[in-house]
């Protein structure tokens, strides 16, 4: 019986073995996949007289409601004028005056502050680890990072922030967008998101300074717009320049990237 | 009765022995394999191509704006082998593909290819100087059933996870793949959610409705021009 038992044992783990390393090597699918594509492709094959295959995969376009799109569009061409001309280039001498890492060390620190903001609407989702992550690394931060500058939660416990926000929160309830709106200054939004920013302020401790100091707010907001630009430069010109109709594609931007943020960043495969 | 448990207690130092052996192969074997021999082919492909181009781009003695144009074309030649700008096409034009004719498609392919390698090879050029982390894969199979021959047709798809490191932050960027013949060829770009056919898509409906393939063959061309007159 031991031999057997041996015998037995030792073929199955080379199985297993076997199991595991195909598992892990994609020689075995495409060994599949010739066999396949071989049988599969026609002689003639026209990718241009032939019809779409993914059609039916996938054939739905998200819709935006956008009734406002003359207003948006002038506000979007302000918005495009104002960076353009102010804010790219004060971003960029700022950027020559103020070393990276500095600069850097201004948004963790505004990050930080906002810290509240991300609280409230991680526990409203009821994601209770990421509320006690968002906790960890605010104590951790305004400490040992010193008042927020640096993000040691990050890089030492690798404790990642989620930022969250009303307009998330109240999409995760499956509120739906409603319409497109591009606000001047703030830029792209939507009815749900100006909400959920509206609502965001009460616990936003920048708004405790608005209300005491409109213009050392308004400042700060300034100050911290510019800093977060300057690390940021190209980005927005890439998706700009590259389209054929920026303001559809901004607004396209912002819906994709909202509803990618709501979804946490799982794919939306069906 | 001594003896035998002598034996017995051998018996089980020698199981011992061979289990402690298969557990020390066992973990080998699977911590290895992924790190050896395994990355995928679509993996491969978008790393030896996102290689290829972050190396041209950093190419000092390439960076002189009078060698733009020639960089450019270096980095359309990598790219062209690894998209397939056809399928991409079809999916940024969405329902409207089947509403143009073959010469319309391709033109229309011919024009897209442009605007698309100068948009993603500016992108890039914002990016070069950063670090790329290739994350994971995913592999898709996907069944479906030919309409015409009624054959069940597998078809390949994967996703390629990486990270780009900009200032401190990281930007998910994911390559989706699909494989033609023997080869893994990229049909979309998904930048933090953001997918660059469905932005397209998005842009072409829109235009469509309004001016017809006609006023949309228009805007890319002006739009290629400005490109051109950019470098």
């Amino acid at each position: 019986m031991g031999r057997l038992a041996k015998v037995i044992l030792f073929f199955m783990i080379l199985l297993l073995e076997g199991a595991f390393s195909a598992s892990y090597a994609d020689d075995g699918s495409s060994a599949i996949l010739d066999e396949r594509s071989s049988v599969a492709v026609v002689d003639e094959y026209d990718p241009f007289a032939d019809d779409a295959q993914w059609i039916d995969e996938e054939g739905k376009i998200d819709e935006i409601f956008d009734p406002l799109e003359p207003m948006n569009r002038a506000f979007f061409h302000f918005n495009d004028k104002l960076y353009f001309w102010l804010i790219k280039p004060v971003a960029r001498g700022y950027g020559f005056v103020v070393p990276k890492p500095a600069r850097i060390g201004i948004r963790n620190f505004f990050h930080n502050l906002v810290f509240p903001v991300r609280l409230v609407n991680n526990l409203l989702q009821g994601k209770v680890r990421a509320s006690g992550t968002e906790i960890a690394r605010f104590c951790l931060n305004t400490t040992i990072g010193v008042v927020g500058l640096g993000d040691p939660a990050r890089h030492y416990f690798d404790l990642v922030p989620s930022d969250e926000d009303f307009g998330q929160t109240l999409g995760s309830y499956g509120l739906g967008e409603g319409i497109y709106l591009h606000w001047p200054i703030i830029g792209p939004s939507s009815a749900r998101d100006s909400i959920g920013l509206a609502g965001d302020y009460f616990v936003n401790p920048t708004l405790y300074l608005f209300a005491s100091d409109t213009v050392a707010a308004t400042s700060v907001y300034t100050g911290s717009r510019v800093n977060n630009v300057s690390l940021v430069i190209g980005d927005y010109e890439a998706l700009v320049e590259g389209s054929l109709d920026p303001y559809i594609a901004v607004r396209n931007a912002y819906h994709q990237y909202r509803a990618n943020k709501i979804r946490d960043g799982e794919s939306a495969e069906q | 009765m001594k003896s035998k448990k002598q034996w017995m207690s051998k018996r089980i130092v020698r199981w011992w022995l061979f289990c402690a052996f298969v557990m020390i192969l066992l973990p080998v074997q699977v911590v290895a394999s992924p790190e050896v021999v395994v990355e995928s082919g679509a993996m491969k492909q978008v790393r030896t191509t996102v290689e290829q181009v972050l190396s041209i781009l950093r190419d000092k003695s390439l960076a002189a704006p009078e060698k733009r144009r020639e960089r450019r074309e270096l980095i359309m030649a990598r790219i062209k082998n690894a998209f397939d700008f056809v399928e991409i096409s079809s999916r940024a034009l969405g329902r409207n593909w089947l509403r143009l004719s073959r010469d319309e498609r391709i033109s229309f392919v011919g024009l897209f290819t442009a605007v698309l390698q100068h948009n993603y090879i500016s992108k890039l050029e914002a990016y070069s100087n950063e670090e790329v982390l290739f994350v994971n894969d995913e592999l898709n199979e996907i069944v479906r059933t030919d309409p015409k021959t009624k054959e069940r047709v597998t078809t390949y798809r994967s996703t390629v996870f990486t990270d780009i490191l900009k200032n401190d932050h990281k930007i998910p960027i994911q390559y989706k793949l699909k494989k033609v013949d023997d080869q893994w060829l990229v049909y979309d770009v998904v930048v933090e959610g953001v997918s660059l056919v469905m932005n397209y898509r998005s842009q072409f409906s829109q235009i469509y409705d309004k001016e017809k393939y006609v006023g949309l063959e228009e805007r890319m061309k002006e739009q290629i021009r400005k490109s051109e007159e950019s470098l």
